[in-house]
C-alpha cells in the first residue's frame, strides 16, 4: 500500500490484522472507508471517462461510416471525409493544447484516422503493395504526432501498428523473436525518454510475451529458429537487471512469469510422460516456482 | 479515503498508537495476484490430469477424491503458513472442485449437467477461507453458466442477465450493510463474479453462441438499471439540477442509441458500479468488455453498417456533450 492510495475495506482488514488494531479501531476504519466517492471524485472520474469514450465513439463512427459507404461513395468523397476527420482532430488538438487530455485525445483520434486514410488509398487505387506497407506507412506518418503528444494511448496505438507491420513483413519462424527484440528496443527508449515515450510497461510486456513465445515455440519444436532460446535468455537477464535497478516489481513479475513458462516447458520435455506422477511433479513444480517468484518480488523495495 | 489520512484520523481519535504504516501491511499488488492466478490454474491443469488418472473410471471416487483435495486445500489456505502452502492450497482446491463437479454432475441428465456444475461450484466457494480462491471458484461457476446457456439450455439469456445484474448490483450498492453484517466477501467476490458472468453471457449472446441470446429486453433492463443508479447517485452526491438533467437525458439517449447492443449499457453500468465501490478490477473489466462489445459490434449483422456508424458517432458526440454539460453545470 502507498500513503496516497485510495483504500477499500479489504485494505482495512489487512491493516487491522498486521497492526493488531482493536475492534473499535477496525470498525471506525471500516466506517471511514465505506463512504462512497464524493461529488468531486465523481466529477473527476466522469470527466476522464466521458472524454475517452466520446473520442472512441467518434473515431469508430467515422471508421464504420467509411466501411459502410465505400462502394457507394466516389473516391473524392471518401478521401474528403477522412481528411476532414484528420484535419479536424489535429486542429482541435492544436486549439485545446497538448498539455490537456482533450487535446491529446483529439490527436490520438487523428492518428487513428490516418490508418483509415491509408486503407482507403489501398482500396481505391489497388496498388498491389504488400499489406505491411500500409501499417509501416501509418506508423511512420504518425510518429511526429506521437512524439509531440507524449501520450500513453497514442504511443500504445503506434506500437501496435509497428508490431503489425513488423509481423506482416517478417513472417515465418523468426517473426516472434524479431518482434520481441523490436519491443525490447521500444521499452528501452520508453525508459530512457520517460515520460515522453508513453507507458513503459506496454512495450516491456509485449517484448516479454514475444520472446517467451519464440523460445517456447522452439522448445516444443513448432518453429526451430535455433536462436530464440539464447535471445530469450539474454533479453530476460538484461530485463531483470534493468527492472531490479529501477525497482519495478510489476516488470519483475512479468519476467518471472516468462521464466516459469520456459522452465516448466523444459521440465515437461525432460519427462517421458509414461508415469502419471510426472503430472503431479509438474503441478508441484509450478506451485514452487510461483511461490519463489512472489517471495523474491516482495523483497524488492518498490521505487517511489 | 487515502491511507495516510485514515491513519492520521485514527491516531487523532486515539484509536491507534501512531500513524505509521504497520509493518508487512502492504498486501499483495494486483500483478502478483494475476501471477498467482495464472500459476494456480497451470498447476491445477497438471494436478487435474494426475487426479483423472486415478479417478476417471468412477464418478463416485472422483467426487470423494475431489472432496479430499478441497478439504486439504482449504486447510492449507486457512493455516496461512506461507506462500508455498497458500499456492498449493489454491491449486488443490481448484483441482478438487473440478473433480467434485465431474463426479457429481456426470450422473445427471445432459441438460442439467452444466447448471448443476455452476450451482455446485457456487456453493463450494463458501467453504474456501481466502478471498482470491473464492473469486476463482465463482468465476469457474460463471464459465459453467455460460457453457450451460451455449450448449445445454433453452433458458433465455435475458433472464440470466437480469438475475446476475440484480445480484451484482445489490452486492455493490449494499456494500456497507453487507460489511456490517459480516459478509465482507459479498461485494469483492460474489458481486464481481455476478457482474463478470453477466458480461460473459452478453459476449456469448453477441456472437450467437447461445440458443436464446440476449435481446432488446436486456438492453431495456440494463438501461433502466443504469438510469436508476444515476438518479440515486444524483440524489446522494447532490449534483446541481442542470447537471442532473444532462445526465438523465444522456443515459436515456445512450440507451436508445445502443438498444440493440445490451453489452454497451452493461459495460457502462459496471464501470459506474466499479467506481462507486472503488474496485479497480471492476473498472478494468468494464473497459475491456466495452472494447470487446464495440469490436464485436462491427460484425453484428442485425443492424446495417451505416446505421451502426451513425449510432456510434451519435453516442460519441453525446458523451462529449454530456462532459461539457457536467463541466458547465
Amino acid at each position: 500500500m502507498q500513503p496516497q492510495q485510495e483504500l477499500t475495506p479489504d485494505h482495512v482488514v489487512t491493516l487491522a490484522e498486521h497492526g493488531r488494531w482493536s475492534d473499535a479501531a477496525r470498525l471506525r476504519a471500516l466506517e471511514l472507508t465505506l463512504v462512497p466517492p464524493t461529488q468531486e471524485d465523481w466529477r473527476h472520474f466522469l470527466d476522464r471517462v466521458l472524454l475517452a469514450m466520446g473520442s472512441l465513439g467518434l473515431m469508430l463512427g467515422v471508421i464504420f461510416f467509411i466501411a459502410a459507404n465505400w462502394s457507394g461513395l466516389g473516391s473524392w468523397s471518401k478521401f474528403m471525409l477522412v481528411d476532414l476527420g484528420i484535419v479536424g482532430g489535429a486542429l482541435a488538438a492544436h486549439r485545446l493544447g497538448l498539455d490537456r487530455d482533450a487535446g491529446r485525445w483529439a490527436l490520438t483520434v487523428s492518428a487513428g484516422l490516418v490508418g483509415a486514410f491509408l486503407a482507403l488509398m489501398g482500396q481505391v487505387y489497388q496498388s498491389g503493395a504488400d499489406p505491411y506497407t500500409l501499417f509501416a506507412g501509418w506508423a511512420a506518418l504518425i510518429t511526429p504526432w506521437a512524439v509531440a503528444g507524449a501520450f500513453g494511448p497514442l504511443w500504445a496505438m503506434w506500437l501496435i501498428v509497428v508490431n503489425v507491420a513488423a509481423n506482416l513483413y517478417v513472417q515465418g519462424s523468426t517473426a516472434a523473436c524479431w518482434l520481441g527484440l523490436l519491443n525490447g528496443v521500444a521499452w528501452l527508449l520508453a525508459e530512457a525518454l520517460k515520460p515522453r515515450f508513453g507507458w513503459t510497461a506496454f512495450p516491456a510486456v509485449l517484448a516479454i510475451c514475444w520472446t517467451t513465445f519464440a523460445a517456447w515455440s522452439e522448445l516444443v519444436d513448432f518453429r526451430g529458429t535455433g536462436f530464440a532460446v539464447p535471445v530469450w535468455l539474454l533479453f530476460t537477464a538484461a530485463g531483470v537487471a534493468v527492472s531490479l535497478r529501477m525497482r519495478s516489481r510489476a516488470k519483475l513479475t512479468a519476467f518471472g512469469l516468462g521464466i516459469v513458462v520456459i522452465l516448466t516447458t523444459l521440465l515437461a520435455k525432460a519427462m517421458d510422460w509414461s508415469n502419471t506422477f510426472d503430472f503431479l511433479f509438474l503441478g508441484l513444480a509450478v506451485v514452487g516456482q510461483i511461490t519463489a517468484l512472489v517471495q523474491l518480488v516482495r523483497r524488492v523495495d518498490e521505487a517511489p | 479515503m487515502k491511507l495516510h489520512a485514515l491513519l492520521q484520523q485514527l491516531h487523532e481519535e486515539g484509536l491507534i498508537d501512531n500513524a505509521a504504516l504497520p509493518p508487512d501491511a502492504t498486501g499483495m499488488p494486483w500483478y502478483l495476484k494475476v501471477a498467482t492466478a495464472i500459476g494456480a490454474w497451470i498447476a491445477t491443469f497438471f494436478l487435474l490430469i494426475f487426479s483423472v488418472g486415478f479417478a476417471y473410471s468412477s464418478e463416485f471416487f472422483a467426487f470423494v477424491f475431489g472432496a479430499g483435495q478441497c478439504s486439504l486445500g482449504a486447510l492449507f489456505a486457512r493455516r496461512q503458513r506461507g506462500e508455498w502452502w497458500n499456492q498449493l492450497g489454491l491449486s488443490l482446491w481448484l483441482t478438487g472442485c473440478c473433480l467434485m463437479v465431474y463426479g457429481l454432475c456426470s450422473t445427471l441428465p445432459g441438460d442439467a449437467e452444466l447448471w448443476a456444475s455452476a450451482l455446485c461450484l457456487f456453493l463450494l466457494s463458501f467453504f474456501y477461507p481466502e478471498r482470491f480462491g473464492k473469486l476463482l471458484t465463482v468465476l469457474l461457476a460463471g464459465l459453467a453458466v455460460v457453457g450451460a446457456l451455449c450448449w445445454q439450455s433453452s433458458v433465455p439469456a435475458d433472464v440470466v442477465v437480469l438475475l446476475l445484474g440484480f445480484a451484482g448490483g445489490y452486492c455493490c450498492l449494499a456494500r456497507a450493510q453487507l460489511w456490517r453484517r459480516g459478509w465482507q466477501t459479498a461485494t469483492p467476490v460474489y458481486g464481481t463474479g455476478a457482474l463478470l458472468t453477466m458480461m460473459m453471457v452478453l459476449v456469448a449472446s453477441y456472437w450467437d453462441w447461445t440458443d436464446n441470446p440476449a435481446s432488446e429486453a436486456s438492453a431495456l433492463i440494463l438501461s433502466l438499471g443504469v438510469l436508476w443508479f444515476v438518479a440515486r447517485l444524483l440524489q446522494q452526491v447532490r449534483f446541481r439540477p442542470l447537471a442532473g438533467i444532462w445526465a438523465i437525458v444522456a443515459v436515456i439517449a445512450l440507451g436508445v442509441v445502443t438498444y440493440q447492443t445490451p453489452g454497451i449499457m452493461a459495460g457502462v453500468g459496471v464501470l459506474l458500479l466499479g467506481f462507486h465501490v472503488r474496485s479497480r478490477l471492476l473498472q478494468f473489466l468494464a473497459v475491456v468488455f466495452l472494447l470487446v462489445f464495440l469490436s464485436a459490434y462491427y460484425y453484428f449483422l442485425g443492424v446495417p453498417l451505416l446505421q451502426k456508424s451513425l449510432m456510434l458517432f451519435a453516442a460519441g458526440l453525446l458523451l462529449l456533450m454530456l462532459r461539457r454539460g457536467l463541466r458547465s453545470a
